[in-house]
């Protein structure tokens, strides 16, 4: 998949934005475009589904070429499936309607038995008599995401669809979208700027910068770096392995290269790999091995780098433990009394760890 | 109650008005369409054109309609070449007559229906493979369909009302051009009060059971383009 795109626009006299980015990006699995709201990355999702009509450039998608200096495909013409970042059904048909309206404008339609298992996926087969109005924001974009599927599109673009959503559809999309990628085998571009999401979701990572793609790489990598730049808040991704359960607390070992981190146990079993998620503001730093605190993950690692952080008064250590890297958010007071520097060993102490698979 | 000649004066409202309105309905939308969706700097000309009748003075619009469909005038001799003859004081004559007064009536509410709905609808209906004919005909008419219904009734009523422009274009012709607003102006001339009451009772009651209707159900169909007098 080729995308390789120019976009410049005059809205208003201040606001000059241009977009120009070269991509290629893999024909399976889920690619999230992450950045700044601003960087550009709806208006890349447009233009590779044909709707901004000005954008100059290259756009291949599988098989079929959908722009180039000489062809323009209309939007209604490309095999593409866009799930917007407000749930649109049309709000004069019904929730099954909706459905519809894409299957009968689509020259292959799914089969019977995918359809049946595309309303199982999305747990939708019970709301289908209803209309959009009597359906909650995450039922609607439930719908929405069926309803580009049926288009039976060889990408389906996803702008931010759980924005507008509470942190609990949020998380209840999330799987949802989980199992569909499972389902569906169709690669996926996933624009969002939640770190989360992208952690969650994604095999490989586009970041976004004022309308230029800033890093591409797999979300493994890419998280080892701060981003902060970016957003608030900055995450680290560890991978691990669990490698016990203690039923009486309700916590599960995961080993971590070699420092061990106790989450929350949910359902999960030895043996099994998770990601984790850890939040820099949640990590505070200690020059000793604190025996006598609640914090129950304390993590040996060594400061790799000392960055300013987004806030006044505060900074960003980079912390690597073995592989994996961690981030602290902490104030340049600390910093100061600690007497912090790269290359020290210190220990992580991690208030909050989310599993994120 | 009524004589014969009311009931036919009736009968030729109410076909002038369903015709008027039918054909409104036609030519209404496209401009509605355009109108709602364009750019383009005529949109202002336009538009003016179009509301115009909703402030000219009806003799000052039937002045000009007869001389423009008059022998003389650029659509009467367009008629005369078909072999048509000329419009004035003829039915047909009123139905033209009608269609420019009744104009904004119809082209308002359907305009405001079409501008009232989201651009992204139409995004949605392209990504998911309908062309632009299709996203008319399953997205923009459907949903401007409250706009469509007061479109239908208020052109269709303000059509039963008209008087100046007919009395300028179409005069007195019973069974032809006479219907009941200048009936009733004829009753009155003639110091008739009573035939005069009996079509203006039916006048008003019509009246207000259509307003009575639009208004009754202007919040469940969600009717637009209601903000207009007559």
């Amino acid at each position: 998949m080729e995308i390789s795109l120019k976009l410049s626009r005059n809205s208003g006299a201040a606001q000059h934005f241009e977009l120009d980015v070269d991509l290629h990006i893999p024909g399976t699995g889920i690619t999230a475009i992450y950045g700044a709201s601003g960087s550009g990355k709806t208006t890349l999702l447009r233009c590779i589904a044909g709707l901004e009509t000005q954008a100059q450039g290259r756009v291949r998608i599988a098989a079929d070429t959908y722009q180039d200096s000489h062809i323009f495909v209309p939007a209604h013409q490309r095999k593409i499936g866009y799930v917007f970042q407000e749930p649109s059904l049309f709000p004069h048909l019904s929730a099954e309607q909706n459905l519809q309206y894409a299957q009968r404008r689509t020259r292959t339609p799914l089969a019977e038995k995918q359809l049946q298992e595309l309303l199982e996926v999305l747990a939708i087969s019970p709301l289908l008599s209803h209309r959009p109005d009597q359906l909650s924001g995450g039922e609607k974009q439930r719908f929405a995401i069926a309803r580009a599927v049926l288009s039976n599109p060889d990408i389906l673009l996803l702008d931010e669809p759980l924005s507008a959503l509470d942190t609990d559809r949020k998380r209840e999309i999330l799987s949802y979208i989980e199992s569909l990628q499972q389902f569906l085998a169709i690669p996926m571009l996933y624009v969002s700027h939640a770190e989360l999401e992208v952690a969650r979701l994604a095999e490989q990572v586009i970041i976004m910068d004022k309308g230029h793609v800033k890093t591409v790489g797999a979300v493994n990598t890419i998280f080892r770096q701060p981003l902060s730049d970016l957003s608030g808040d900055c995450t680290a991704l560890l991978q691990g392995q669990v490698e016990s359960v203690e039923q009486d607390y309700h916590l599960a070992k995961v080993k971590v290269d070699s420092s061990d981190i106790w989450v929350a146990s949910h359902n999960l079993s030895p043996g099994a790999t998770v990601r984790l998620c850890v939040c820099a503001r949640d990590v505070s730093i200690s020059r000793i091995q604190e025996t006598q605190s609640s914090i129950l993950n304390k993590i040996a690692s060594e400061i790799s780098q000392i960055q300013t952080g987004d806030e006044p008064g505060t900074c960003l250590l980079t912390l690597a433990c073995g592989e994996q890297r961690l981030f602290a958010k902490i104030t340049r007071k600390s910093l100061d009394t600690l007497g912090l520097a790269t290359g020290q060993k210190v220990w992580a102490q991690v208030k909050s760890v989310g599993i994120v698979q | 109650m009524l004589s014969e000649a009311d009931i036919t004066t009736l009968w030729l409202t109410l076909k002038l008005a369903s015709v008027v309105t039918v054909l409104l309905l036609l030519i209404g939308t496209p401009v509605a369409w355009w109108l709602a969706r364009t750019h383009s700097p005529a949109k202002g000309i336009i538009g003016a054109i179009v509301a115009l009748p909703l402030i000219l003075p009806p003799t000052v619009l039937g002045f000009y309609l007869l001389l423009f469909m008059g022998p003389n005038g650029a659509f009467g001799q367009f008629t005369t070449a078909l072999g048509l003859g000329t419009l004035p004081f003829t039915f047909w004559g009123l139905v033209v007559a009608s269609l420019f007064y009744s104009l904004p009536f119809v082209v308002q509410p359907i305009q405001n229906a079409f501008a009232a709905i989201d651009e992204r609808h139409f995004e949605v209906a392209a990504t998911l493979g309908a062309t632009p004919v299709d996203r008319f005909l399953s997205i923009a008419l459907p949903m401007a369909r409250p706009g469509f219904i007061s479109a239908a009734i208020l052109g269709f009523a303000h059509t039963v009302g008209e008087f100046g422009v007919i009395l300028m274009i179409g005069g007195n012709i019973p069974g032809e051009t006479k219907v009941v607003s200048v009936q009733i102006y004829d009753h009155v001339e003639a110091l008739d009060y009573a035939s005069a009451h009996n079509l203006s009772q039916l006048m008003l009651i019509f009246s207000f059971t259509v307003l009575l209707f639009l208004y009754s159900f202007q919040k469940k169909w969600r009717l637009t383009g209601m903000n207009y007098g007559n």
